[in-house]
Parts: structure tokens; sequence; C-alpha cells
């Protein structure tokens, strides 16, 4: 899950196409999902439970073509966010990510899901 | 081997950077007998950056010391990274002299954080192994200061001078 804000207009950021990639045994990544933010900053249904074992994955996000269509010429080419996956049991990642012109933010929020 | 200053001659520096077991070696001595620097334009070199970062842990409110990190540009030809240097931040989360001015040319650039490995260090684990900034130059002549505020699951970057 992710959820992407903008800070500039205090509103979801909707239109931000971004890609998700495995890392492999050889430490190359293989694109496994992609796709773009709907109005609320959110894209669901992204990969299965099936697609997606404990490892490092990547989200990149185009950061920079979002800015673009605002007007803005932004500092950063992308944000990309490369995190490990389920190394202390199953869990339910949101990626969440803040972005201004000259800067972004990440957290995760990681829930236990059987809860 | 924990100040980002270049090394004065006569000291074989190593960096590791390792979270799949590679390690990088640096010979600085044979960079520097070369170029014959005196330690005062060593010093002004690593004053002079025009990119300079501090990292800094939000977790414990402190600079993030002691973290490897290393700068990459990007050639547009080939589409690979070139690393252009390697550093530590000192104990106050900077590190001093990651490039000169005359090798900062306009381009796309990384800077890569050995997050994953500073958290280790401090016996805790971190949602992120490392952390890159990628970004585009177009006026060298100005000043970037690029800080990394971090935590276990958060990080934050932004673009200062």
């Amino acid at each position: 899950m992710v959820k992407i804000l903008d800070a500039v207009k205090g509103t979801p950021a909707g239109s931000v196409p971004l890609k998700v990639s495995q890392r492999a045994a050889d430490g190359g990544w293989t694109q496994i999902a992609n796709g773009v933010t709907d109005a609320t900053g959110e894209i669901h249904n992204l990969i299965t439970e099936e697609q997606f074992p404990a490892g490092v994955y990547r989200v990149e996000f185009d950061t920079k073509a979002y800015w673009k269509n605002e007007g803005s010429t932004p500092f950063h080419e992308v944000a990309d966010v490369v995190f490990e996956a389920h190394a202390e049991g199953h869990r339910h990642y949101t990626l969440a990510l803040l972005l201004s012109p000259y800067s972004y933010t990440t957290t995760a929020v990681v829930t236990d899901a059987h809860q | 081997m924990d100040d980002c200053d270049l090394p004065p001659s006569g000291g074989r520096v190593r960096r590791w950077l390792n979270w799949s077991g590679e390690f990088w070696e640096v010979n600085e001595v044979a960079e520097a007998e070369k170029r014959q620097f005196t330690l005062e334009q060593i010093m002004a070199a690593a004053e002079s950056s025009p990119l300079t970062t501090h990292v800094l842990n939000t977790s414990d409110g402190v600079p993030a010391a002691k973290m490897a990190l290393t700068l990459h540009r990007l050639d547009s030809k080939l589409m690979i990274w070139n690393m252009l240097s390697v550093g530590t931040t000192n104990k106050d989360g900077r590190c001093p002299g990651l490039i000169s001015r005359e090798a900062f040319a306009p381009g796309m650039y990384k800077l890569r954080f050995e997050t994953g490995l500073y958290w280790e260090s401090l016996g805790q684990t971190s949602f992120y192994p490392y952390v890159e900034v990628v970004f585009s130059i177009t006026d060298p002549e100005q000043r970037f200061h690029l800080p990394l505020l971090m935590s276990r699951f958060s990080y934050s970057t932004y673009r200062g001078s």
C-alpha cells in the first residue's frame, strides 16, 4: 500500500507513476508491478500476497513527473525507496510519502496482517 | 579515519560498505602523493565542497556519526553510475570534502547513505537497507546542502544551500 501527499497544496498526490521491483539473488532488480496513484494518493491491488515473499523491494516514485505536471521544477529525479519486507514475520506495509519540490519524506507503517 | 578530510600521506584508508559482503578499498595514499597536496590545500579543498550533507538520527536526537556514504554521477551515454567519492560522517554527522568545485559538473548525481549498516552498528534493525538520494544539478555554481534526517522507519531529505 502507498499513500502520497502533496505538502505544497495540502492534498493527496494523484497521478504519481510508480514501479515496484524485487531484488534478485544476484543483487539485480526485477520489476514486478507498476501503477499510478489515484486521486486519494493511493494504489490498490498493486501486488498480490503471492508476489510478495520476504526480501528486499524497491519502489521508484516518479516524483519528477508529478511536479512537472504541477508546473514546478523539482530537485530530485525520483524518490527511490528500498526496504526489507517480512524480516520478522509476515506484515502489512504502507509506504507513506510526503512531497515538496525540494524535499521528500517517507515513512513506513507496519502492521500485523492478522490483527 | 572518522573524518572525511583527505588523509595525510602515509596511511592506507579502507572503507567498508558491506550489506552483501562486498567491500571497497580506497588507497588514498597513492592519490595524495601523486598530487602532492599540502595539508593546507587538503583542508581548503575539504571546506569548499559545493555539495555537503548532514545526517541526523531523529530517534535519538543526535548526529549520525560513522555512517558510510558514497557520491556517484550518472554517465548519461553508458547509463551507468560512476562512483566519485567515498566517505564516513564525522561525529557531527557531516562529511566535508565530498567533491571539489572543479569536479562538480552539471549532471545527475546520487548520494547513497549506508543507513542499514549504521543502525546495525547501534544494535538495531531498520526498514531500509540504505538510502539513495538522486538529483540533477544544472547550475554547479550554487551550493547544495543535502541533509538526511532519519529514524528506523522513516527518513526525510531536502535541498538547502
